[in-house]
């Protein structure tokens, strides 16, 4: 149980006497803790304060019309998850004088760390943490570093700048982003919020270790100072992006020996083996075999899988996961490998199991072992995910693989 | 906060009535939405769900009962995301819970009070799942925990132990940004 546990207990007045004074000697003698107290007293007024969402005008349409909406609202916004290079590009920062953000970026890219508010290209982003802002303006406008831009005022140079990708990559903090067209768009550490279309094909990805790279946009320095300022930290940010690259070759090695590689799906897989097969495969024998209910059913990768959490949790709970296991086999065909990964967690007598059922063509050799080893991999995730969902503090068995 | 639909409005629209059913859903409708963003990855997806069940519903609705027409709507709205995130289904990329920073545009919104709105939304979609809907259906819907309690499965000690583990992590991250 951690300290800023006990901060809401105390709130509700639920921890006794000797816990709560000792509580409330260590907020008046640490200040960090003070903060999270402050922080914590406030915590149901503001959350009460968050205002309501209204939905897009086109959803009220789409339930009255009792169609499904099409998902063309839905942003391009895109969760990295894998290392790659950080191509280092140039930047050309252009700083303007009020009103309005404090510089414009109108092509390459600029780190941003700390609070800082950016216009890149037509889009203001808005951040506090760490971000990757790139800008890719349309075919003719600026392509060029160092092009002339002097002679452009803002409203000419935004308007030829309107069909600009601009990409926003947050490493930490979050970024509002802020286009000409529909609301703005909250950026959380870890994704990568995309506005128009750009022409490179993966999105950036954060290096491994993120690097202090800091501007300052909101001193009082003049303009040709934070010009310079500014062309400083861009040949510092392409040391940083230099070995940032080689860095993060390292790491996708090592994390390809982990957690191996997605693997593509076959273009000759029958139909039992696919998404839909697979699913209904699933429901079919659970309804034969109900020992638990489906907690996540992933096809994102081949070959799908599904964690189920058992019903039943004591000695041989693991009998109908097998049972259910051969069943899947005989409903999939006699070519079929099923992999079954079963894991208990535990605390305080409160314990869940789980069941991680894959299965797919039988293969040989490499194949087989590339494919067990990267279905092993997503399944202990997803189990571990859920099991510190339900149990922050516990003891995990890994009961059986095979 | 948007007016309950006027009495008459609320008859029609258990009639049938396509105009006071979309008087329903616009007086309503933002209090679904904020559940739906804050709560699952594909709210546009969830708040169609959920209006259909309500709009299937609604002739059962009991006009002379002790529960608002709101007050139903939100039952319905926490059960089904509750019953949804019990069977997630993940195909193909995973969308982040928060693209949006809900109210970041009110208008007439003061910077200070955008920004904590900005800060505590990020904070929230930084909880893990079970302790943000407890936290976000406690203090923003305000279910009872022992309502929360029942329509999770889960004790009540368990519901308590989420709400505040999840309120503390929230001190923290938002003492730690102040």
């Amino acid at each position: 149980m951690s300290v800023y546990e006990d901060l809401s207990r105390l709130l509700d007045g639920e921890l006794d006497g000797d816990a709560a004074d000792a509580l409330r000697a260590r907020i008046a003698a640490e200040p960090e803790l003070e903060a999270a107290w402050l922080a914590m007293q406030a915590l149901p007024a503001h959350l009460m304060a968050l205002p309501e969402v209204e939905p897009p005008p086109e959803l009220n349409d789409a339930v009255l019309a009792g169609r499904d909406h099409q998902p063309a609202l839905r942003r391009i916004t895109r969760r990295w998850s894998r290392p790659a290079a950080v191509a280092a590009a140039m930047a050309l920062v252009w700083l303007w004088t009020r009103p309005g953000p404090a510089a414009v970026l109108v092509s390459g890219s600029q780190f941003v760390d700390g609070q800082a508010t950016l216009q890149a290209a037509h889009v203001e982003v808005e951040v506090n943490g760490r971000a990757l802002i790139e800008v890719e303006p349309p075919e003719g406008v600026l392509r060029e570093p160092g092009q002339e831009v002097e002679d452009m005022n803002r409203t000419h140079l935004l308007s030829a700048l309107a069909g600009a990708a601009v990409t926003v990559t947050v490493y930490q903090g979050a970024a509002v982003v802020r286009a000409d067209e529909g609301p703005p768009v909250t950026v959380a550490a870890g994704d990568v919020h995309v506005v128009g279309t750009p022409t490179a094909a993966a999105p950036p990805a954060a290096p491994e270790q993120p690097q202090r790279v800091s501007i300052r946009l909101d001193g009082n320095a003049s303009p040709a100072e934070r010009e310079a300022m500014l062309a400083a930290e861009i040949g510092r940010l392409r040391d940083e992006l230099t070995r940032a690259e080689m860095s993060s070759d390292i790491a996708r090695g090592q994390l390809a020996s982990h957690e191996g590689e997605p693997i593509a799906w076959p273009e000759d897989l029958d139909d039992v083996y696919r998404p839909e097969g697979f699913e209904a495969n699933i429901e079919a024998a659970l309804a034969e075999v109900p020992f638990g209910e489906i907690e996540v059913l992933d096809c994102s990768e081949y070959p799908c899988f599904a964690v189920i959490r058992s019903a039943e949790t004591g000695d041989g709970w693991q009998d109908p996961v097998r049972e259910f296991a051969d069943l899947l086999k005989a409903r999939a065909g006699d070519n079929t490998g099923v992999m079954k990964h079963l894991s208990g967690i535990g605390r305080d007598g409160e314990e869940l199991r789980y069941a991680g059922i894959s299965y797919g063509p039988n293969e040989d050799g490499n194949d087989e072992a590339d494919v067990l080893q990267r279905t092993g991999f997503r399944i202990n995730s997803v189990i571990e995910g859920l099991a510190e969902e339900a149990m922050p503090e516990r003891q995990t068995e890994d009961v059986d693989t095979d | 906060m948007p007016s309950p639909a006027p009495e008459l409005t609320l008859v029609r629209a258990t009639q049938g009535d396509p105009r006071a059913q979309r008087a329903l859903l616009e007086a309503h409708g933002a209090m679904v939405y904020g559940l739906c963003r804050r709560l699952t990855p594909d709210p546009d997806d969830a708040y169609q769900e959920i209006w259909a069940k309500v709009l299937v519903a609604l002739p059962r609705f009991n006009l002379g009962g002790a529960a608002s027409v709101r007050t139903w709507i939100g039952t319905i709205a926490r059960r089904h995301l509750i019953d949804r995130h019990r069977r997630r289904t993940v195909r193909g990329e995973v969308v982040p819970l928060h693209e949006d920073a809900p109210g970041a545009d009110a208008p007439g919104a003061r910077l200070a009070e955008r920004r904590r709105a900005v800060r505590l939304e990020a904070a929230l979609a930084r909880l893990p799942d079970a302790q943000r809907r407890v936290v976000v259906l406690h203090h923003l819907q305000g279910a009872a925990l022992a309502d929360i309690a029942r329509d999770e499965g889960a004790s009540i000690g368990t519901i308590k132990s989420r709400l505040h583990r999840g309120r503390g992590r929230l001190a923290e991250l938002l003492g730690g940004s102040s």
